[in-house]
C-alpha cells in the first residue's frame, strides 16, 4: 500500500481538468514546511505557531509563522536562491526539539513554481500499559498520568499536573506530542481500607481509614458504612478529604454508630466503602455490638460471682465474669440471648435494653 | 488550418478523464483487490470518479496527484480528510495560496511516514 503515493515524490502527468495556478508567472513562491516527527510510530504532523523567516534571497518577506498546516507561505517573490530558517521559541521548545541539521536551508525558487522547504521537529510521547501481573493486562483499571513540565528555562515546574485520566485496555495507553518533563503514572485506586477497631461498639466513636493512590490531597471523598448483607443500601455515610501523609495519601474519618441508623441491619456485621474521586475500595467486615448490662442474683437477690457463657439467636457466643452481682457484655447488634450458662445454680439473670421492658432469666438448680 | 471546436476539446478532456478513471479502477482493483470486492465494480467506479471530483474541488488536476488522492480515498476513507486520522490533510486541502502539487506533495511527505 502506497497511499498518497510516493514518498517525496512531485506531481506529474497531464492535467485532467484545467489546473489553477498558484504561484503567479515570472514569480517564485516558498512554501515552509514543518513537520513534527512522532518517533514511537514514524507519524507526521504540521506543527502550528513556528516562526519561519527568509533569512537572505532577493525579496524579504517579515516573519510568518506556520498556520494550522504547518506551514508558512510566501509568494511574490523575485526568483532566485532563498535561505529559509525556522526558529523553536517561547513555549513551543516544550513540546518540540528541532531535528539538526540544519536550522536554514538554501535552495532556488522561481519560474512559476513553488519550493517547498520542509524542516522536522522532534516531538515526545509517552506510553502506558497497566500489568495485574503473571502478563494479564489490567484492562479497565482507572490511572492517571501527571507531569511536571519543563520550563524554556529547562527547570521543571513545582506543580504537578494532569495529563490523563482514564482506564487502562489491553493495549497500551499512547499519548503523542506530549510536553517534555518529569511523568508519573498512579494507579487509581484505595487499598488498606480498614477499621480502627476490631469491633465497633453502638455509641462509641470509631475511625475509617483507607490509603489512596491516583488522586490529588485534598480531593474530597466519602466513607460510606454498609450492610455486609446488603451493599446497595448505606447506613450512614462519612465526609472525609485526602490527606497527604508519611506512608502516602490517605482518606480517614471517624464515624459514631447510632442505634437509630443500624435499624434495617440484616446481619451483624457492616463493612465501609471509601470513595475519592475515581478512586474506590471497600473495607473487610466487621462485627457491630452493643454494650449491656446484666444483674446475676440468686434466689435471695444475693448478687453472685463467677462465669457466664452467653448464646445469641444469630449463633454468637460472649463470654463474660459477673461480679458483685453485675456483667457487662457486648451483645452482637440486632440478635436476641438465646441462652445463658451459668455454674451457679438457682440464679436469676436479668437485663435492660435501651427503650424496653427488662427481660430476665431464671436458671433452675 | 485545423480548428478544433469547443464540443471537440470537451469530447477530448471527456474521453481523457474516462481514460483516467478506468486506469485508476483498475489500479485500486490491483491494490485494494479486498476494498474493491466489497465495493463491487460500480462502486469501485462510483468511488474513484468522486474522487477526480473531489480532487478539482481542490485544485488537484495534474493525473499523478489525483491519482494519489483516490490512493488516499481507497486507503483510508471517501472524506479522509474528515476521518480522525487525516484530519489534518482538510488544512492542507484547503490552504488557498497552493496549488494542487504543492497540497499534494505536502500531504504525501506526511503520509509517507504512516
Amino acid at each position: 500500500m502506497n497511499p498518497g503515493g510516493k514518498k517525496g515524490a512531485k506531481g506529474g502527468g497531464k492535467d485532467l481538468h484545467e489546473p489553477v495556478q498558484a504561484c503567479p508567472p515570472l514569480k517564485a513562491c516558498i512554501i515552509v514546511q514543518v513537520d513534527a516527527v512522532n518517533e514511537e510510530d514514524g507519524t507526521r504532523e504540521g506543527v502550528v505557531g513556528v516562526s519561519t523567516q527568509l533569512l537572505s534571497g532577493p525579496s524579504r518577506a517579515p516573519v510568518k509563522k506556520t498556520t494550522g498546516a504547518g506551514l508558512a507561505i510566501y509568494t511574490e517573490l523575485t526568483p532566485g536562491s532563498y535561505e529559509v530558517g525556522i526558529k523553536v521559541e517561547g513555549g513551543m521548545t516544550k513540546f518540540y526539539d528541532l531535528v539538526p541539521p540544519p536550522a536554514a536551508q538554501t535552495k532556488s525558487a522561481g519560474g512559476g513554481a513553488t519550493q517547498i522547504y520542509e524542516f522536522e521537529l522532534r516531538s515526545n510521547w509517552i506510553g502506558a500499559r497497566v500489568w495485574l501481573g503473571a502478563g494479564k493486562p489490567g484492562k479497565g483499571t482507572p490511572f492517571r498520568l501527571r507531569v511536571k513540565a519543563m520550563k524554556p528555562s529547562g527547570e521543571l515546574s513545582a506543580a504537578w499536573a494532569v495529563q490523563h485520566e482514564g482506564k487502562s485496555e489491553e493495549k497500551a495507553y499512547i499519548e503523542k506530542y506530549v510536553p517534555k518533563g518529569r511523568y508519573e503514572l498512579s494507579v487509581v485506586g484505595v487499598s488498606e481500607a480498614k477499621w480502627g477497631a476490631a469491633r465497633i461498639v453502638v455509641g462509641e466513636a470509631v475511625e475509617l481509614s483507607a490509603k489512596v493512590s491516583g488522586v490529588d490531597a485534598g480531593t474530597a471523598g466519602t466513607l460510606t458504612v454498609y450492610d455486609v448483607r446488603d451493599l446497595t443500601k448505606a447506613i450512614d455515610t462519612v465526609n472525609a478529604t485526602v490527606a497527604a501523609g508519611d506512608g502516602g495519601k490517605e482518606l480517614k474519618g471517624s464515624w459514631t454508630p447510632a442505634k437509630g441508623k443500624l435499624g434495617d441491619l440484616q446481619g451483624s456485621e457492616v463493612v465501609f466503602e471509601a470513595k475519592a474521586g475515581a478512586a474506590k475500595g471497600i473495607s473487610g467486615p466487621v462485627p457491630v455490638v452493643v454494650k449491656e448490662k446484666f444483674e446475676v442474683v440468686d434466689p435471695a437477690a444475693k448478687k453472685l460471682d463467677g462465669h457466664l457463657s452467653l448464646y445469641y439467636s444469630g449463633g454468637a457466643k460472649v463470654e463474660a465474669d459477673a461480679a458483685g452481682g453485675e456483667v457487662e457484655v457486648f451483645a452482637p447488634w440486632g440478635q436476641k440471648l438465646a441462652r445463658i450458662e451459668y455454674g451457679v445454680k438457682p440464679c436469676a439473670v436479668t437485663f435492660e435494653e435501651e427503650g424496653a421492658a427488662a427481660r430476665g432469666f431464671l436458671l433452675s438448680a | 488550418m485545423l480548428y478544433i471546436r469547443q464540443s471537440q476539446m470537451d469530447a477530448f478532456a471527456k474521453a481523457f478523464v474516462a481514460d483516467f478513471e478506468r486506469a485508476a479502477v483498475a489500479g485500486m482493483q490491483d491494490q485494494y483487490p479486498e476494498r474493491c470486492e466489497a465495493l463491487g465494480d460500480e462502486g469501485c467506479q462510483k468511488l474513484v470518479r468522486y474522487g477526480v471530483e473531489k480532487a478539482r474541488g481542490f485544485g488537484i488536476t495534474k493525473e499523478y496527484d489525483v491519482q494519489a488522492f483516490v490512493d488516499l480515498m481507497f486507503a483510508y476513507s471517501a472524506d479522509f480528510e474528515l476521518s480522525p486520522e487525516l484530519g489534518w490533510t482538510k488544512a492542507v486541502l484547503d490552504e488557498a495560496e497552493l496549488d494542487g502539487t504543492t497540497k499534494m506533495a505536502v500531504i504525501r511527505r506526511r503520509v509517507g511516514g504512516r
